[in-house]
Order: structure tokens, then sequence, then C-alpha cells
């Protein structure tokens, strides 16, 4: 697959989540403004991008679908709940038609025939076209009244449209007569005629540059902006002017600009765009005259235009407003490799300059040390702001998962209240990407397994509506995303006899109710007692855990019996550099992720008179188990004088690591540790300090695990 | 008769396809025939450099002519407001 193609799918997919996004909202929120324009800008850009490509198709699909959705912006069709479902699905055949012309696979017979009902049911509310019935029986209570107020003005203009290619136009790899053929279905184009007058002789002819320009008549329901919108992908690329007809004073303001002026007028008179007449100034100098003698002689018909559109810029401020707004930029699509690459050089300005600090250090240089720490503070400034690009806010992506929710629900007769709390919370972008498989199986599980049907929830007191709640925040240096549902809950009991019957778990183990909830994330275990096509299989928790595991997450479940379940996911914020605490043990250096400790204290003597041998200490009256590093990774005896223990906290478990020597702060780069040292429990990863020397970054929910387990 | 050897002329093939022109217009006395038969696709860049050589045989005194076009590249030219410009399309 080429970049491009790969860019293309990468955008169109993005497009079609705003599409999903905007749709689900309509139909939960309300048809509003801002869905309907997102929902518009979408199927256009897929529509100009898939063009560029020439992915008829698509093109001709979302062309007509963007007709539709055109007369909806502008008033003249009201959205109805119907027509949201019929956009929903126009979303998801225009996913398989674009993975199908990707593949370059031939369209089916049961896709062109899924493609023509679509078709036809998109023609069915369309103004203009053939199959187009009355729309006085689709109300929407939002916009009756203005689709009115749009529907009495409903009458066709003919617009003249002037589209002149500039001479680099070819690199924009679009070719015109799709976007030619697009006027086509905005109305009916009265003239066309292609403009060669520019076009040199084959001698000096350069094959890659465009000469040529068109002269269209439209007779349309649309307005210049819509019409404006088909060329919106080649705005830099060429000269365009559209001006309504009968209207002379823009004609004339127009063509005073044209290059070689005479022999256009005569192009557009014997093309029998205009008359002689209209080009005559009778009019023109009847505008002129009272403002010449009133102030300069030099005004000219384009500058009383401008003061004319200066005057009435009150009256039509929004027009101009949007006519402008297709130009504007509002985000850069950047290959995130690009910016693992940035990050990568940015950790080895860290570590480089690290070496620097330490050199300063060891030559008692003062006016170096002061240079490294002023270097320091911008190179924390610089990785946090390049760290930010990648973190986007994983509200756009829970979106999706309404529809699916929602779907899931409709299938099993069970209806469902599904809140989304925390959209903003900002997350890496690959983070956000990975988690969304694992999210969505869960949701289903909950909604399949969990929530139950409505007729069983009021026997048992319980209203006829499932809730089913995804919500993500910030928690420590991690981002929880929690998903709770007040369905029946695990069962325990179950899980448990399944565990031991196929062998998970032996007969007589003992386990707390969290180890037997975790037994779910184990290969080929289900207590559904149905398979459906949705889940209940046994496959896909052990891979949603692994998946998570993969992002140096974990998952646990929390579940009360009839009361409903907590799956909660813990994510770190970031993968590549993280703010770390450098300590030693034995003769290891190490690194604690800083967000993850409270507080720092020494194992006095006292504190070693408490414990008796146990591994916990009495931290100001609450328990707190200890870890000794040393031990646990066969580390050497210590050389210090004095012992230490860090206070972690992850989630709700609080934990101290004995440890030898407490160094700081240490701006930490990850390193992955390579094949063998991958899987060593408590490890995820290496860092390379100043010195060269290389120290280990503990993997902090594995060493909690452990310390749970085993005390 | 002149074939055009192309499938797909597009902005892809109208330089090479410039230097056969070039070649073709030069040699043409009264008549320059291109046989279309086998090109499937046709862009505006195409359409561009036809009318460039169109220009150049009117120049001197000859006619472009175009044969075989299919009805997918006729209906190219009509989009492009091209049908009546060239001749044997009709």
């Amino acid at each position: 697959m080429t970049e491009e193609l790969r860019l293309f799918l990468e955008d169109s997919d993005e497009q079609l989540g705003f599409m999903e996004a905007s749709l689900v909202n309509m139909q939960e929120e309300g048809v509003n403004e801002e869905d309907i324009g997102a929902l518009f800008r979408a199927m256009h850009t897929i529509k100009g991008t898939a063009g560029m490509f020439g992915f008829d198709d698509v093109v001709a699909f979302a062309h007509i679908a963007e007709n539709l959705l055109s007369e909806v912006r502008s008033y003249k069709v009201p959205l109805t709940p119907e027509m949201i479902n019929l956009f929903l699905l126009c979303k998801d055949h225009t996913e398989t038609l674009i993975d199908t012309a990707v593949d370059q696979k031939p369209v089916s017979d049961e896709l062109r025939k899924a493609n023509d009902d679509l078709v036809a049911q998109l023609l069915t509310f369309t103004p203009g076209s053939f199959k187009a019935h009355s729309q006085g029986d689709k109300d929407s209570v939002t916009n009756t009244s203005r689709v009115e107020i749009a529907q009495e003005k409903n009458q066709n203009t003919l617009w003249h449209i002037s589209l002149g290619l500039k001479p680099d136009f070819f690199n924009t790899g679009m070719d015109v007569l799709h976007l030619i053929s697009f006027l086509d279905g905005l109305g009916t184009v009265t003239k066309k005629a292609i403009f060669t007058e520019n076009i040199p002789l084959l001698e000096n002819y350069n094959p890659i540059e465009a000469y040529i320009g068109f002269e269209v008549q439209l007779d349309t329901l649309s307005d210049e902006v819509a019409i404006e919108e088909v060329f919106e992908f080649v705005a830099d690329d060429i000269e365009l002017q559209i001006f309504n007809v009968t209207d002379k004073e823009e004609l004339l303001r127009w063509i005073e600009n044209v290059e070689n002026k005479q022999n256009r007028v005569k192009f557009l008179i014997s093309n029998g765009f205009f008359d002689k007449t209209d080009f005559v100034t009778v009019q023109e100098e009847r505008v002129i005259a009272p403002v010449v003698t009133a102030s300069a002689p030099t005004i000219t018909p384009a500058k009383i235009h401008e003061k004319i559109e200066e005057i009435s810029f009150g009256q039509d401020e929004s027009k101009l407003i949007s006519k402008k707004e297709p130009h504007k930029s509002f985000s850069l699509r950047v290959d995130s490799s690009k910016i693992d690459q940035l990050i990568n050089q940015m950790s080895e300005m860290v570590i480089a300059n690290a070496k620097i600090a330490q050199r300063a250090d060891k030559l008692d240089d003062t006016e170096l040390s002061e240079s490294t720490t002023i270097m320091s503070e911008m190179l924390e400034e610089v990785r946090s702001s390049v760290m930010n690009i990648r973190m986007v806010q994983v509200g756009d992506s829970f979106a999706k998962f309404r529809r699916i929710v929602g779907d899931v629900a409709k299938k099993l007769g069970k209806e469902i209240d599904f809140i989304i709390k925390g959209g903003e919370t900002e997350l890496d972008k690959m983070v956000v990407e990975k988690i969304s498989d694992p999210i969505m199986h869960m949701l289903r599980n909950s909604v399949d397994h969990g929530i139950e049907l409505p007729a069983q929830r009021r026997a048992i007191g319980k209203s006829d509506s499932g809730t089913v709640t995804l919500s993500a925040y910030p928690d420590a240096g991690t981002i929880v995303i929690k998903i709770v549902d007040d369905g029946k809950g695990l069962d325990k009991e179950k899980i448990l006899a399944q565990a031991i019957a196929n062998g998970t778990i032996p007969h007589n183990q003992n386990l707390t109710d969290k180890e037997i909830f975790n037994l779910i994330f184990a290969a080929g275990l289900t207590t559904a007692d149905q398979v459906s096509d949705i889940s209940g299989r046994g496959v896909g928790m052990d891979v949603v855990k692994r998946n998570i595991e993969e992002l140096r997450g974990t998952v646990e479940i929390d579940s009360i019996k009839g009361e409903g379940s907590t799956f909660t996911i813990r994510l770190p914020l970031t993968l590549a550099i993280i703010d770390g605490f450098l300590i030693q043990s034995g003769d290891t250096k190490y690194i604690i992720p800083l967000e993850m400790i409270q507080e720092c204290i020494e194992l006095s003597p006292a504190y070693k008179k408490q414990m008796k041998g146990n591994h916990f200490i009495n931290l100001r009256d609450s328990i707190l188990p200890l870890l000794d590093i040393r031990t646990y990774f066969d580390e050497s005896e210590s050389k210090s004088q004095r012992e230490n223990v860090v206070v972690i906290r992850y989630g709700e478990y609080k934990m101290g690591l004995q440890v030898d020597e407490l160094y700081g702060e240490f701006q930490t780069v990850i390193k992955p540790l390579g094949e063998v040292f991958r899987n060593v429990p408590g490890i995820s990863g290496g860092t390379v300090l100043g010195s060269g020397e290389i120290a280990l970054i503990f993997d902090i929910p594995k060493l909690m695990e452990y310390k749970i387990k085993n005390s | 008769m002149n074939t055009v050897d192309y499938e797909k002329l597009t902005i892809y093939e109208v330089e090479s396809f410039h230097k056969i022109l070039l070649q073709w217009c030069a040699k043409a006395q009264t008549v320059l025939v291109l046989d279309f038969e086998r090109v499937q696709k046709i862009d505006i860049a195409a359409i561009q450099l036809l009318l460039s050589a169109q220009k150049t045989c009117h120049k001197k005194s000859s006619e472009l002519i175009l044969e075989n076009l299919s009805s997918y590249l006729r209906e190219t030219l009509r989009v492009a407001g091209c049908e009546t410009l060239f001749k044997g399309l009709t």
C-alpha cells in the first residue's frame, strides 16, 4: 500500500468516525447545527479525497449523500430520525465501498444492490430529484420554522461560474473533470465551454502545466457557498468566480480584472453566455457619475463594488464569513513516525545533557552546571510540548461506542442508558487506538451478559432500562478507564466451577473474590449460558487483558451479584519519557515513576523493631506492606549506611519499597530491554544514565501484584 | 492514421505523448488522424494536450481528427465541454 493510500485510509477512517459521532449524538441530543455541519464536512472530505484516487463508486455515492446533506444544512430539508438512521447506514456503506476500492476488489452484485437501495432512499428525501416526495410530513421540531422560511425563498438561481486553472494545478492530483461532473449533481448545467486561449503550440507546450479554464452556467437551488465547496480541495490552485447571471455589476467587476479582457468578452458572447449589451457600461456610468463628482476621478466599477460590499457587510455578514471558512486550517496531519523520531531525538538529547551535567559536577564547573540546568529545563519544556502533540481527547474515540452499545442492546431487546464521562481526558493517541478494541469487547460483554432484559429487571425491582457508564479520568500518573454496569454482576460460584472444570485452577485452591473474577481473563472461560454472535465464546477476555498489558496497563474487576460490575483499566499516560525517581538497591540503579511516589521515609531502627521479622510497618496508624527490592531481585549486600522506604500508590493499593540510596528526580527515557529481558517480572524497561550506566525501570503494577499474592 | 498506443492517457502519460505528437504534427501535411481505439481513459491534462496539438495543426493549415473514440471517452470530452471542438467526434 502506498503512503498516499495509507493516509487516505487513515483520513477516511477519521471522517467516518466524525460522521458516526455526529449522527449518534443527534439521535440522543436532538438535531443541531454543529453536528449537521460536521456530518456534511466529513462526507464532503471523503468525496474529495476519494476523487483524488479515482475511486468513482465512493465519489458517486458520497456525492448523492452530500447533496442531501447540503439541503439539510441549508434548512431546505429537515433532518428526521428516519434520515439519521439512513445516514448511519450510508456511513457503513461508504466504509465498505472504500475498503472495496482500496483492496481493488470488484463491486459485488450484493454491494451494488445495497448501493442502489441506499441511493434510492437518499433521493427520496432530496428535493429536485425525480424520487423526491413531499416534505410536508417530515417536520422536525427544531428546524420546522427555518425550513419553512427557506422553502418560501426556494427558487432556482442561474449562476455563472468561471474556473481558471493555475499553472501548477495538475500537481494537486485532482482531475478537474470530476469537479465539473459534481456540478451536474447540484442542478442543471445550462452552458459550458472550455477556455483554450492560453494553450500554447506544441513547441512551447509544457505537458505538466495547466493553461485552460472553464465557463459554466448552472441552474440550481444551491447557494454560492455550496458551489464554492465543490472546489474547496483545489481552492489554492484555481481562480474561481461565482456570481448570479442577472447581477450585471458583478459581471462587470469580474471582467474588469480578467487578463486579456477583450478576448474573454468575445469568448463569452460567442459561446452564448452573455449578450453584447451585458457589457455595455450605461448602468455602470449611472452608478459612477455621482460618486466620481464627489470624490476622485479614478474610481472604477470594481472599487464601487467593493464599497457596496463594505456597506452591505453588516446585513450579509454571515455569508461573507462562511465564504472564508473553507480556507481555514484547523489541524495539520503529520505521520506519527515523525513524532516518534522527534521523541527519540529528544531522548538522546536528554541523555547527552545528563552526561554534561555529570561532567560539570566532576569538574566542579559552576558555569557549566548552570548551563546544563537551564538546558535541562528547556528540554523538559520541549519534551512536554512534543508529548502534547500525541495527546488526544478520549471522547472522540468513545463516541463511536454509543452506536455499538445501541446496536447490541437493540439486537438483544434490552434498554440501555449509555453514559460517557470524562471525554475530555487526554491520552497518547497510540494508546487510545490500541485500547479501543478491548473497551469495545468489554462493553459488548456488559450489555450482553451484564444487563438483564427489561422484564427480568422489573421482576427484581430495577428500572427497565440498564445503565452502562464509560468514564475516564487521570489518577496518579495514570489514566483510569472504567466500565460500570448495573446488571446482574458476575457469578463467583459459576466462574469458579468453570475454572475448575476446564483445569484453569486446581480443585482445592482458596481464592479471594478478585482472584475469582480475574479468572474470566483466562483463555476459553465463559459463564454465558448461550453463545451469541456478540459474545459468550470465552474468546476475547484473555486477548483484552493481553492487549492492556502490552500497553503497560492493568485491568481489574469488581462485582456484586445482582448489583453490577466494574471493569477498571489503568493505563500509563505516555509511552516514551517519564519523570522518574532514581534509587539504588545493592549494585543496581532503578527508576520509579515519580507520579506514583507518595513519600520517602528512612527505615529507622524504631520501624525495624516494629517489624519483628514481618514485611510491613505501621505508618501513621496504617499498615504499609513492604517489598525488599534487594531480596526480590537478589541484589548484593547494601553498602549504604541507611535504609529507605519509598511509599508508592497504584490505584487503591499502597506499598513501601525497601531500597538503599535515594538520588532524586530523573528525566527518564524509556528504552526497551530487548528479547531476553523483556519478560523479567517487575521490570518494564531500562534507561541510560548520564554516566552511561543502565538503570532499570520498575513495573509497579507487577511488583504490587507479586506483593498482594505473597502477603 | 496514427495509433495512440496508450490504454490510459492521463497526466502520467502526457509527457511522452507530447513528444510523439510533436513528431506527428511535424510530419502531417493536410490532416493528422489519431486512432483512439486502444485508449480507455483520458483526463484533462491529455485533453489540454490534444487542444494544443489542434492549435499547432491549424497554424500550419492542417486538421486534427480523432477516430474510434469509445463512448466513455466521448462522455469525458462532453464533460470537459470539448465535444464540438474536435473533428471526427460526430
